[in-house]
C-alpha cells in the first residue's frame, strides 16, 4: 500500500469515526402537537415560505410595547402549542430527564424584510425552557407569533440529566405568514407603485379582490378627468399618473418603513404602519394630483370599494403626503 | 308620464366626534356626510319606439341643511344607458355594483394663497341648502319600481399628522370614515326593477300553509294589497303565474280583504296538481305583471303534507 493510500483510508476512517459519533449523540427536536384542544393556527402543509411550519402573524403580539400606539387594534394572539425534546438518534425515543432550552430569532431578509434588523418581533416559546414532562419526556411550549411575517429560527437544545452531555441542537424555520396576498403589477394603467426603504418592491401585496380594485381605481379616474376637461371644468393638462406608496408585505404583517426621510431603518425596530397587515390598505401619494381633479378621485376612491380617505400631511417630510386608502 | 314624489330622508345630526381609542390617543373624527335633509322627485317616461324607460331625479336640499349634496347614486336592476350628469357633476358605476353614482367634480384649483394640504376642494356645482338640482338620468329596458337611492354630504378629508394617526382615524369614526353605503343617507325612489316585490298570502286565514301535491282540488293565494300596491286595481289577472311550473288560475281572481287591514286583495285559485309543487318544498312563488307591463312577484312559506318519509 502505498503512502498515499494508506493516508486516504485513514482521513477516512476517521471521518467515519466522526460521523458515527456525531450520529450517536442525542438530537434535540420539535414537533408541532397535531391534537391540540384549540383549532390549530399552525401547518406544516401549506407554508409559502420555505419553513417546518407556518403560522399566521399576531395582533398585538408578545413585542407589542414596541408599538404601543396600535394598541387601537384589537389583540389576536396566534398561539400554537410544540412538543420539544431530545431523543436518541438510535431509538428515535424521547430521552427522559432532559432539560430543553428554546431561543427565538427573526432571519434577516425575510418575509419582504430586505434589511439587517437585529430589533425585528420574532415571538416567544412559553415556556423557553424547562424540565421534560416524566410520563412523555417532552416539554409541552407554546409559541405565540409575531406581529411582523417572515421566518423565525427557532433553535432547540437539551441538556441529559447527568447534567453534561448536551443534545445535537436543531434549528426549526417557523414561518410568519398571511396567506392569499398577490401582488399587483409595479405598473399599470394611469398608477404607477414606489418601493419602500428596507422592503424594495415587496410593499404592493395585497388582498386579490382589493388589488383588483386598486387596479380599476386610476382607470376610472382617468376617465372623470377626461370628462372634466372636456367640459371645461378643468384646465387641459396631462392626467396625473396615481402613485402607491406602499400595500402590504408578501406574506402580510407590520411592516417598518422609513418615516423619519433618514433614508434607512432605524434600529430599534419600529412599525409606522399599524395597518397594511393583511392586504386591505394602501398609501396614495395626492401631491401630484391637482386639487381640482381631487372630488374625481374620490368618487374612484368611493367606486372602487374603499372607503372615505384620510389624508396625512407631514410638513417636515412632504413629499411623504398621501391619502391612506382602506378597502371596505 | 307617472311622477312621484320620494320621501325626505332626515338625519340625525351629529357634529364631530371625538374618540379616545385604547391607546389613550384622542383622535377627532370629521364630520359625518349626513348632515343635510333632502328630498329626491323621480319621473320615468316610456318610449314605445325604443322600449326604454327614462328615469330622471331631482334633489332638494331643504333649507335647514347645514351640508351641501356632494353625491347622489341610484340602485337599478342591470343595465341602463344614456347616463346624463347635471352641470359640473360626473356618472360612474361602482365596481361589482348595480349603482349609478354622480358626484360634484368640477371644483376650482387652489388660490396662490391656499397651501396644499391634500385637501379636496367642494364641488362648484353641490346642491346647497334650500336649492334643487334635477337632470340627474338615464335609460333602462326594466320598469319603475322601488329602489334605493343613496347621498353624501360634503365634508373635507380626516387630517392626520402622521400614519398611526391616520390609522386610529380609520378604524376609531366609522360614522365618518367608512364606506359610501354605510356613509350615505339612503331611502327609496322609482328605478328600474326586474319586478315589483309584492306580498301575497297562500291558502289565506291559517299558517302553516300546508299542501298536499296529490291533492286534487285548488290552491287559494292572495295578492295583499298595501298603502303603495292597489292589488285588485294594478294587477292584469290573466298573466298571473303559481308555482314552480307556473300554473294558471282557474278563475279570473275575486277581491277580498283577506288580512282584515282594510284593504282589498286579489285572491286566485290554482289547480294544484298544474302547480309543480312536489314533497318537500319550503316556499312557492307566485309572478304576474302589473296593467302597465311591469313584473311583480312574491313569495310565501308552506309545509307539503301526505308526502311519504325517505
Amino acid at each position: 500500500m502505498s503512502t498515499k493510500r494508506l493516508s486516504f483510508s485513514l482521513a477516512l476512517l476517521s471521518l467515519l469515526s466522526y460521523a458515527c459519533k456525531a450520529q450517536s449523540n442525542p438530537q434535540a427536536g420539535l414537533q408541532l402537537n397535531q391534537n391540540q384542544s384549540q383549532p390549530l393556527d399552525a401547518s406544516t402543509q401549506s407554508c409559502v415560505q420555505a419553513a417546518d411550519f407556518c403560522v399566521s402573524p399576531s395582533v398585538q403580539g408578545p413585542e407589542s410595547a414596541d408599538f404601543a400606539a396600535c394598541s387601537k387594534l384589537p389583540q389576536t394572539l396566534q398561539k400554537n402549542q410544540f412538543s420539544a425534546f431530545c431523543f436518541n438518534p438510535f431509538t428515535g425515543l424521547p430521552i427522559p430527564g432532559v432539560t430543553i432550552q428554546l431561543t427565538v430569532k427573526a432571519e434577516d431578509q425575510t418575509g419582504g424584510h430586505l434589511h439587517t434588523d437585529t430589533g425585528r418581533p420574532h415571538g416567544d416559546f412559553n415556556p423557553a425552557s424547562g424540565l421534560v414532562d416524566p410520563t412523555t419526556n417532552v416539554l409541552q411550549t407554546v409559541y405565540t407569533s409575531p406581529d411582523t411575517a417572515g421566518i423565525v429560527d427557532a433553535t432547540v437544545s437539551g441538556t441529559l440529566s447527568d447534567g453534561v452531555t448536551q443534545c445535537t441542537p436543531t434549528i426549526v424555520r417557523l414561518g410568519v405568514e398571511t396567506h392569499g396576498l398577490a401582488a399587483i403589477p409595479f405598473s399599470g394603467s394611469g398608477y404607477g407603485t414606489e418601493p419602500s426603504t428596507g422592503h424594495d418592491s415587496n410593499n404592493v401585496f395585497a388582498n386579490p379582490s382589493v388589488g383588483t380594485n386598486l387596479q380599476r381605481l386610476p382607470v376610472s379616474f382617468d376617465i372623470l378627468a377626461q370628462a372634466l376637461i372636456s367640459a371645461g371644468f378643468v384646465s387641459s393638462q396631462p392626467i396625473p399618473t396615481l402613485t402607491y406608496l406602499s400595500l402590504s408585505l408578501p406574506f402580510g404583517g407590520v411592516f417598518d418603513v422609513d418615516t423619519n426621510g433618514t433614508g434607512h431603518i432605524d434600529s430599534p425596530w419600529h412599525p409606522p404602519h399599524c395597518g397594511h397587515r393583511n392586504g386591505t390598505q394602501a398609501d396614495l401619494r395626492i401631491k401630484n394630483v391637482p386639487a381640482e381633479l381631487r372630488p374625481a378621485l374620490v368618487q374612484s376612491i368611493l367606486d372602487s370599494h374603499f372607503i372615505m380617505p384620510v389624508k396625512k400631511e407631514n410638513p417636515s417630510f412632504p413629499t411623504a403626503s398621501h391619502w391612506h386608502l382602506q378597502a371596505h | 308620464m307617472r311622477k312621484r314624489f320620494c320621501q325626505l330622508v332626515f338625519l340625525t345630526l351629529c357634529s364631530t366626534w371625538v374618540c379616545r381609542p385604547a391607546s389613550g390617543q384622542t383622535v377627532t373624527c370629521p364630520s359625518a356626510p349626513n348632515m343635510f335633509k333632502a328630498t329626491v322627485a323621480s319621473s320615468v317616461s316610456f318610449d314605445p319606439n325604443t322600449n326604454l324607460f327614462t328615469y330622471t331625479y331631482t334633489i332638494s336640499s331643504d333649507p335647514t341643511s347645514q351640508q351641501e349634496i356632494a353625491d347622489f347614486a341610484v340602485d337599478f336592476a342591470p343595465a341602463v344607458s344614456n347616463v346624463i350628469s347635471p352641470k359640473g357633476w360626473t356618472n360612474t358605476n361602482f365596481a361589482d355594483r348595480n349603482t349609478v353614482h354622480w358626484k360634484a367634480t368640477a371644483a376650482a384649483p387652489l388660490t396662490a394663497d391656499q397651501p396644499d394640504t391634500g385637501q379636496v376642494p367642494p364641488g362648484l356645482f353641490q346642491i346647497k341648502p334650500g336649492t334643487s338640482l334635477g337632470g340627474f338620468s338615464f335609460q333602462s329596458p326594466n320598469p319603475a319600481g322601488p329602489v334605493n337611492y343613496y347621498a353624501l354630504g360634503f365634508v373635507d378629508l380626516a387630517t392626520a399628522d402622521d400614519e398611526r394617526t391616520v390609522e386610529t382615524i380609520v378604524d376609531s369614526c366609522p360614522g365618518s370614515v367608512g364606506g359610501f353605503f354605510d356613509l350615505a343617507v339612503t331611502a327609496t325612489t322609482q328605478g328600474p326593477v326586474q319586478f315589483i316585490p309584492v306580498q301575497i298570502d297562500i291558502k289565506p286565514g291559517g299558517t302553516p300553509n300546508a299542501i298536499n301535491p296529490a291533492d286534487q282540488g285548488v290552491v287559494p293565494v292572495a295578492i295583499l294589497s298595501t298603502r303603495s300596491f292597489n292589488a285588485p286595481s294594478s294587477v292584469d289577472a290573466t298573466s298571473v303565474r303559481f308555482g314552480p311550473a307556473s300554473a294558471a288560475p282557474t278563475d279570473g281572481g275575486h277581491v277580498e280583504d283577506v288580512n282584515n287591514d282594510g284593504l282589498p286583495d286579489l285572491v286566485f285559485q290554482f289547480p294544484t296538481p298544474l302547480t309543480g309543487i312536489v314533497c318537500g318544498d319550503t316556499s312557492e312563488t307566485l309572478t304576474g305583471k302589473t296593467l302597465s307591463g311591469t313584473s311583480i312577484q312574491g313569495s310565501d312559506s308552506v309545509i307539503t303534507v301526505a308526502c311519504k318519509k325517505k
